[in-house]
């Protein structure tokens, strides 16, 4: 029986129970709930720093991050320069996009809105075509800062002509994600043309960017993503009440204050630098911005204060997961990342939907 | 506490709805029925007055209009429950109502705050849905929760938008009565649109018929309806006649030959 059915029989059976005793009781719940997704995610990416060619066990993956002066020099260098910014990379992306995701899904009350169903990350990808393809130099700045930065500003561009055309023309949410879809096809189409105009091996890595790869990481960058990541949260714990509010009704959310219009700028900011950010070092990794939100909601709910954060750790825990697989699958052979998550993110995402319905039969 | 309306120009993209309406003052403790024909803008007078609509002349509360009033101290006064029910996702009822109050501004301690949540769950009788999810309600139960949402901040000025439109009777009767008590408790003036004549008439007050072409007319109801108010309002032939409980009812007989 889920945590819900428990505590609505407890208070159909006990009608005295104190309802905020009975809710406080709820929420360590979820916060119990919370920890397990941060207690995956921990393992997860432990497995991931053991998995690879030269198969490690994970005391020694331990001892490599903690005290890695007592392992041999090899498998200091596979740990930490090699592993671990792949592995911190994979938790770092999925839970900007897994942040990312959630915020959209309400921002615009639509459960298949993500950065990547409305175009943003088709932008960024546009963006860094137009720099690999032409070779693109601006400021005298070199293509490993061009190239995320121009991802970034193209993603930020697509999410404010979502919204200007969305305001200019007083649609609801339905046209912003009508506007999106129309948005994605049209970008698709003009990365398309980038691609026929390209030479061969701009072609090839235009391509691999699409397939998202994690094999590229720094730490540098893994801390860059990890700074967005760090300043977006808060902002969007914030604002955490008001979106729970707003999953009830946006009238009622307007009648008490809640700027909704500012409220949909500033998480389609967020999202806009999460996921440029987040993709701008790995490529396109679609899925997790769409799936890690539902699978928090199916977990904890729609209170805000415990479904950011559990998208995030849902998306990270997800991105974790096709990390180990892209390893593992093909013995020897490293899949790209993007294509991986899809694998491993589709059976999870059917999993609990069943185990849901069934929940719900019984 | 009265409500003032005041030369009232209320619309939709250069449509007027209402144009320079004025109604007599609403006394503190008022129940208002709302009442009149499909598309006739009750629901529109109500948004405008919560400040969801640009309108231009003056609603004034207790003499202070309601657009100079600072935001927190205008969400503060108004209550407003639309017409929609709340979505049926998966929040529990009992932080649905809590979202209502901690949206926007911090709140200091939160006892009261719960004890006030408690308390409007056990006012309105949902306290066994206190921790059920919207998802797994029904319409009426999601209403009930978004009744809750606007009564816990007990507010000076209710406008309850259709509040009843998916109770069944016995939820119907109890709405009314919680709205009634808090008009006669609180001194609250609360404003009710809804196309049921006759269970309006049997709680309020007032009666505020607002007929096409942007005329309206309120005061007590036995003075405001009549046949002839019916036929040009509603386009219908009918009756007033009392009830043995001494309430005005309405039966509506035919439609009349023309339509309003």
């Amino acid at each position: 029986m889920s945590s819900y059915a428990n505590l609505e029989a407890a208070t159909g059976a006990d009608q005295h129970l104190n309802l905020a005793a009975a809710y406080r009781q709820f929420v360590w719940r979820r916060f119990a709930c919370l920890l397990l997704l941060l207690l995956g995610c921990l393992v997860a990416f432990l497995v991931d720093i053991a998995s690879g060619p030269a198969s490690l066990g994970l005391m020694e993956v331990v001892q490599g991050l903690l005290r890695p002066e007592t392992l041999d020099m090899g498998t200091r260098v596979i740990i930490q320069d090699i592993r671990l910014p792949y592995a911190l990379m994979a938790v770092a992306v999925g839970a900007c996009l897994g942040l990312a995701g959630a915020e959209m899904q309400t921002a615009l009350n639509n459960p298949l809105a993500s950065p990547f169903t409305l175009g943003v990350g088709a932008a960024a990808t546009l963006g860094a075509s137009l720099v690999i393809a032409f070779n693109l130099s601006l400021f005298g700045l070199a293509v490993h800062i061009l190239l995320p930065l121009s991802a970034f500003v193209f993603a930020a561009a697509a999410s404010l002509l979502i919204l200007a055309l969305s305001r200019a023309l007083g649609a609801s949410v339905h046209a912003v994600v009508l506007f999106g879809i129309a948005m994605l096809f049209g970008i698709n189409a003009l990365v398309g043309l980038i691609v026929f105009m390209a030479d061969a091996e701009s072609v090839q890595q235009i391509v691999f960017w699409t397939m998202g790869s994690l094999a590229r990481a720094t730490l540098d960058q893994v801390a860059v993503v990890a700074l967005v990541f760090a300043c977006c949260l808060p902002f969007a714990l914030r604002n955490a009440w008001a979106m729970t509010l707003l999953r009830s009704g946006e009238e009622q959310a307007r009648s008490l204050g809640v700027r909704v219009e500012s409220m949909r700028l500033r998480v389609l900011l967020r999202v806009s630098l999460l996921t440029a950010v987040a993709i701008a070092f790995v490529g396109e990794i679609g899925f997790i911005g769409l799936v890690a939100p539902h699978i928090a909601r199916m977990l904890l709910g729609e209170d805000h204060r415990f479904l950011l954060p559990g998208s995030a750790l849902a998306g990270a825990l997800l991105l974790s997961l096709a990390s180990i697989a892209s390893k593992l699958l093909v013995p020897g052979v490293l899949l790209p990342v993007g294509i991986v998550t899809a694998l491993v993110g589709i059976p999870l995402f059917i999993a609990l939907i069943l185990a849901r319905s069934r929940e719900a039969v019984l | 506490m009265t409500l003032r309306l005041r030369n009232l120009t209320v619309g939709y993209r250069r449509q007027p709805v209402f144009s320079h309406l004025s109604l007599p003052d609403i006394p503190p403790g008022s129940l208002v029925a709302v009442a009149g024909p499909n598309a006739v803008g009750k629901s529109t007078l109500l948004r405008a007055i919560a400040g969801l609509l640009p309108l231009q002349g003056d609603i004034l509360l207790d003499g202070q209009a309601l657009a100079a009033l600072p935001p927190a101290s205008r969400r503060q006064c108004i209550g407003y429950l639309p017409q929609l029910l709340p979505q049926p996702v998966p929040l529990v009822a009992y932080e649905t109502v809590m979202s209502a109050c901690r949206a926007v501004g911090g709140v200091g301690d939160l006892r009261p705050l719960e004890q006030a949540i408690e308390q409007v769950f056990d006012d309105l009788g949902i306290r066994s849905l206190a921790l059920r999810r919207l998802s797994a309600m029904s319409g009426g139960q999601r209403q009930m929760v978004g009744l809750a949402q606007v009564l816990v901040r007990q507010p000076q000025l209710l406008l309850l938008d259709e509040p009843t439109s998916a109770l069944d009777l016995h939820w119907q009767l109890n709405v009314l009565n919680v709205v009634r008590a808090a008009t006669r408790r609180q001194g609250t003036i609360a404003l009710l649109a809804s196309h049921d004549l006759n269970l309006a008439l049997r709680f309020c007050d007032q009666l505020l018929v607002l007929a096409p072409g942007g005329h309206a007319v309120l005061g007590p109801p036995a003075e405001v309806l009549t046949p002839a108010l019916l036929s040009r309002t509603y386009g219908i032939e009918g009756r007033i006649e009392q009830c043995s409980l001494g309430y005005p009812i309405v039966l509506a007989d035919r439609p009349s030959a023309c339509r309003p």
